[in-house]
């Protein structure tokens, strides 16, 4: 894949050189972050419809924060503290598993299992941190929690790759049997299609997902790109392959928007933050579309 | 640092003070946001809480009080779009907390002499807790108590919303006031706890609580002990093994959560 990103990243060079494309697109960085950007918006588009249709919002929350303690492990295990993604992979992944173990098998309500997780999590999480970020440089917190565009790789854009094609075989394997336990369980029950396996399927899928877009969206904010497009798509949509359509186009809008203008104008502003921004305002003019269009209002 | 050393520092015993009063109010409202599911809520204002303490930094004035109205705004935000909007609650508590950190974020990178400020409001600091802190404290507890006359109508409503209200109690106005207080007592906890783990602190008592107890009453009183005995025994661990507090007052309130389970699962 390399040698693919290196034709892309000369293309977008001459493209700049000749005048048809901003100037910015000559650095390297910048074209690794809207490819990734490219790559990561409409996957969470896509998954993020199921995210609120399962009201996973606080789990994926849950999930984007413990990257952060992901991120403390692998630097205390001695992996580069910009590219840990043994740990943070490893840790999130069972994190998950075991946060969606205990909600399916204790009596206690799912929310305060996931508080509880949470709050595990990010003890340890910020204990570590502190006790890492002495030693190393204390600009590590910022860019895991808030995203950074600069330290994008080819490593990056693989790990990318790699989640595009796990979620597209998961995906179209399984899309049929995974919308039905999401939007009528108790119907895909009769079916025999096996509920509680898909929950896990998809959480593993969400996890996988969260942590590769931790470097570009930061571990605080990646929940809100699940979430933010899928609910302004919904919206808007009519049926059920538009509120998916649209919501891949708002994610993706996001990402390319947030990361593009901040460099742009030159604003001193994380690209987490920004693509959020962008996002919210899509959200927004979601909202005023449903009330001025009346054929929306009807709409499920 | 000794243990002796450390309780002689005017600062550990400003942190005593502070922690103890943080830890009374927020274990007082624990069993009810157990109860109600509210976790999320919290979460959710905390991470609100840090775009208000964004917007003190960038414009210049003391964090804690741009904090507390614009917290205190964004949980009434909240409980009027659960009880007027079809929005799903969860989805909209996601979207507007997400959002308030986002601002947060961008105050802060806009601020033209950003300095590591933030990181105390993070994770919290015992060494920056001032004297203004501990007056926030002692207003949360007070307000606490002033709240303490309507525990068995949100009790009650905790358990049977339907019923309570039938019985002509107000529970829609209460959410307004139980949400408000929240914020108040989130703001007031940031600089022991720190905003990534103060939601934590509305969790953990209740939920370490709820398995031993059987009536709402014992549920409290439980909560009230677990909550403040280990806030004191974590503040106390931190300083002579020189960790940051916050951390250290949740793990151990982590293993209380844990032993009860135990124990819950011991008495069956």
């Amino acid at each position: 894949m390399n040698a693919l990103h290196e034709m892309l990243r000369a293309w977008a060079a001459s493209g700049a050189d000749s005048g048809w494309l901003p100037s910015t697109f000559q650095y390297a960085f910048v074209v690794n972050a809207l490819l990734s950007g490219l790559v990561i918006g409409p996957l969470l588009g896509a998954v993020g419809t199921m995210v609120v249709a399962k009201r996973l919002a606080f789990f994926s929350q849950a999930i984007g924060h413990a990257a952060l303690t992901g991120v403390a492990v692998g630097i205390l295990a001695g992996e580069p503290y910009t590219q840990p993604f043994v740990s943070l992979f490893a840790f999130c992944i069972l994190f998950a598993l075991a946060m969606n173990f205990a909600r399916n098998h204790t009596r206690i309500s799912s929310d305060t299992i996931i508080g509880v997780f949470l709050a595990i999590s990010l003890a340890i999480g910020a204990s570590l941190l502190l006790f890492v970020t002495a030693r190393i440089n204390v600009h590590v917190l910022d860019t895991i929690m808030f995203g950074s565009i600069l330290t994008v790789n080819d490593t990056d854009l693989n790990i990318l790759w790699g989640m595009t094609l796990v979620t597209l075989i998961v995906g179209l394997v399984n899309f049929n049997r995974m919308l039905l336990s999401t939007f009528n369980p108790a119907l895909a029950r009769v079916r025999g299609i096996r509920v509680r396996w898909q929950d896990y399927l998809f959480i593993l899928l969400i996890t996988l997902l969260t942590v590769a877009s931790v470097k570009i969206v930061g571990a605080i904010l990646v929940e809100a790109l699940l979430l933010i497009p899928a609910a302004a798509a919904r919206n808007i949509a009519r049926d059920l392959r538009s509120f998916v359509a649209y919501s891949c186009i708002i994610a993706t809008i996001s990402c390319l928007v947030g990361i593009l203008v901040p460099l742009q104008f030159n604003l001193p502003v994380p690209s987490g933050g920004a693509i959020i921004m962008v996002a919210a305002v899509c959200f927004l003019v979601s909202l005023v579309l449903r009330a001025a269009v009346p054929a929306l209002r009807d709409a499920a | 640092m000794p243990l002796l050393d450390a309780l002689s520092a005017e600062f550990m015993q400003r942190a005593l003070l502070a922690g103890l009063l943080v830890s009374l109010a927020a274990s007082y409202f624990s069993p009810f946001v157990v109860q109600r599911r509210m976790a999320f809520l919290g979460s959710g204002l905390a991470h609100a809480a840090f775009g208000g303490v964004a917007l003190g930094v960038f414009l210049g004035w003391a964090p804690l009080y741009t904090a507390l109205p614009f917290t205190v705004a964004a949980a009434l935000a909240i409980v009027a779009v659960r009880h007027h909007s079809a929005l799903d609650i969860d989805t909209a508590i996601g979207i507007l907390f997400a959002l308030a950190m986002a601002l947060g974020m961008i105050f802060l990178y806009l601020t033209p002499f950003y300095t590591r400020d933030a990181f105390t409001y993070l994770f919290g600091s015992l060494l920056a807790l001032g004297p203004s802190d501990i007056w926030l404290a002692a207003g949360v507890c007070a307000l606490t108590a002033a709240l303490v006359p309507w525990w068995s109508a949100w009790a009650f409503a905790s358990f049977d919303r339907e019923l309570a209200v039938a019985d002509r109690i107000p529970a829609n106005r209460h959410d307004y006031l139980l949400a408000a207080a929240l914020a108040a007592l989130i703001v007031a906890s940031i600089k022991v706890v720190g905003i990534i783990l103060v939601s934590a602190f509305l969790v953990l008592p209740g939920a370490a609580a709820r398995p031993l107890a059987k009536r709402f009453r014992t549920f409290t009183l439980l909560s009230l002990a677990i909550g403040t005995s280990t806030t004191i025994g974590g503040l106390l661990l931190s300083a002579p093994l020189n960790l940051p507090s916050g951390p250290v007052i949740i793990l151990c309130q982590c293993g209380v959560f844990a032993a009860a389970l135990l124990a819950a699962r011991w008495q069956d």
